[in-house]
């Protein structure tokens, strides 16, 4: 089974190769439990993604396909941010929708070194910013009472040098 | 793409901005949740869990670390990797004094584990530690930025946080049991049990009364059976003292008994005495009357002769038995005396 087709939720359809797909856990545990692996007809159906994603999924999943298998989550592990690559780096300057979207997709389809660059990609956007800058960059509206705001201030006073 | 445009961060699967967070330091995290109520909720699990995973990390290392340690302490000093130890034991204090100081409220959710630096501290030494064979730097120097934040922490959690907090969970306890319901409950049960204390006393003073009234029935039976007991002894005294009469009595009667008897037979044979006297007087009477007849018309000289010898025959023989009479009965009454006096005079 070399190939795969895939469909958006818009109703595109995209022939993958089955060794690409496979970086999708979510795809690869569908072909397998299905039984589709001899089935070249067979449409798999994505209705969380859209075409302009799943394109830029497939792109990213083409790119990295010899990668090894990205390592286990550990609590313990460096907090590295710094080591994208510049091909990611690139690849990611879309707007905060599009990288957004990606981040939920990568979730949706269980690919765990898109999902990793993504979400680095915005720990970045959000290192070194204070409170009010990180609202700004993200849109996000301050929902703190002030008593609440204030007590989380308080809390965080701990390390101010006097 | 025009629904990306209403795309947020905070929109996001909550497992996805866990996943964001957990590229940011832990200090990152404590500074990020003053963004908005949803970075505050996410930045306080992660820094929960980020304690909570720095303690297993320095237990793992430890447990490690002693595994391969000599047994005896005095060898353990020269060990190669008793700086190591020494360092890893440093850091468990710390931690101790860290969950002492914030683990109570964590657990009741007042707040999270706020120093997020020092959680990136401790998590530098354990790495350090982990991965290099020797540490070349003091273990003095090596430990004073964990000791100085965590100390700083812990001293401005305790001073400005706590009195706050602890507001805040007596407010939550109370909210939990509402004031209005807690008053009448109590006002039910204070009634309750005000009624119950009446009745108990109420009960108690009624047995009181009962014990009383038995201890003064108890006090008149104990002096009513001394009485008796003094009542009977006179009387068994009086018993024993009659008995001895009536005994006394009983010989006296059986001896007055005994006199009876003798004394009626003394009667009898009196009584035969008596009237063989009267016939014996009758017939003097008689004699007499013959003879003063004969005195006037003196009749034949025989006839007079052998009367009169007859006479004297029977006179001397109730002479005789007069004295036998006599004889017998002591205590025959003066009368008989006098009887037989006279019978003797007449004789």
């Amino acid at each position: 089974m070399p190939n795969i087709k895939l469909q958006s939720s818009d109703g595109e359809i995209f022939t993958v190769d089955f060794e690409i797909a496979k970086s999708s856990v979510t795809i690869k545990t569908m072909v397998e439990d299905l039984g589709l692996e001899d089935e070249d007809e067979e449409i798999v159906p994505l209705p969380n993604v859209n075409s302009a994603i799943l394109r830029k999924v497939i792109q990213w999943a083409t790119y990295h396909k010899d990668d090894p298998p990205p390592p286990e989550d550990d609590e313990n592990k460096e907090k590295r941010t710094d080591d994208i690559s510049s091909w990611d780096a690139d690849f990611l300057k879309v707007d905060q929708g599009t990288l957004f979207e990606l981040i939920l997709a990568a979730n949706y389809l269980d690919i765990k070194g898109l999902l990793d660059v993504t979400c680095k990609t915005v720990a970045n956007m959000i290192k070194g910013k204070s409170p009010e800058e990180i609202r700004k960059t993200f849109n996000i509206k301050n929902d703190f009472t002030q008593a609440e705001e204030e007590q989380v201030r308080k809390e965080n006073e701990w390390c101010e040098e006097k | 793409m025009t629904s990306m445009a209403s795309m947020n961060l905070v929109h996001m699967p909550y497992l996805v901005l866990e996943k964001i967070f957990s590229f940011l330091s832990y200090d990152e995290i404590s500074k990020t949740r003053l963004v908005c109520v949803t970075f505050n909720d996410i930045g306080s699990q992660c820094l929960n869990r980020g304690f909570y995973a720095a303690e297993t990390f320095h237990k793992k290392l430890l447990k490690n670390v002693k595994s391969l340690l000599p047994r005896r302490e005095s060898e353990r000093r020269t060990h190669p990797l008793s700086k190591k130890s020494d360092i890893l034991q440093a850091v468990e204090t710390r931690l101790s004094m860290l969950s002492m100081t914030f683990s109570k409220y964590i657990e009741s959710q007042a707040c999270c584990f706020i120093p997020g630096k020092v959680i990136d501290e401790i998590f530098r030494v354990l790495k350090v530690v982990n991965t290099l064979s020797d540490i070349t730097e003091k273990g003095h120097e090596f430990l004073q930025e964990l000791r100085d934040i965590s100390s700083m922490a812990m001293e401005h959690f305790d001073e400005k946080i706590v009195p706050g907090l602890k507001m805040k969970l007596d407010a939550k306890k109370r909210a939990e049991f509402p004031a209005s319901l807690q008053g009448a409950q109590m006002l039910r049960h204070h009634s309750v049990f005000h009624s119950l204390y009446l009745k108990t006393n109420r009960e108690i003073g009624f047995l009181r009364k009962r014990v009383q009234g038995q201890n003064d029935r108890i006090r008149n039976l104990v002096k009513a059976n001394a009485l008796f007991k003094k009542k009977t002894k006179k009387y068994v005294l009086m018993f024993k003292r009659s008995q001895d009469q009536l005994r006394g009595l009983m010989k006296s009667v059986s001896k007055l008994q005994r006199q009876s008897e003798t004394s009626s037979k003394g009667l009898k044979s009196l009584d035969e005495e008596k009237q063989r006297i009267t016939d014996m007087v009758k017939r003097v009477e008689t004699c007499e009357t013959k003879i003063t007849e004969l005195l006037t018309e003196p009749p034949a000289l025989g006839n007079f002769e052998t009367e009169h010898f007859d006479l004297k025959c029977t006179s001397e023989d109730s002479m005789l038995r007069n004295e036998q009479l006599l004889s017998c009965t002591d205590t025959a009454e003066p009368s008989r005396k006098r009887q037989r006096v006279e019978t003797e005079d007449k004789m």
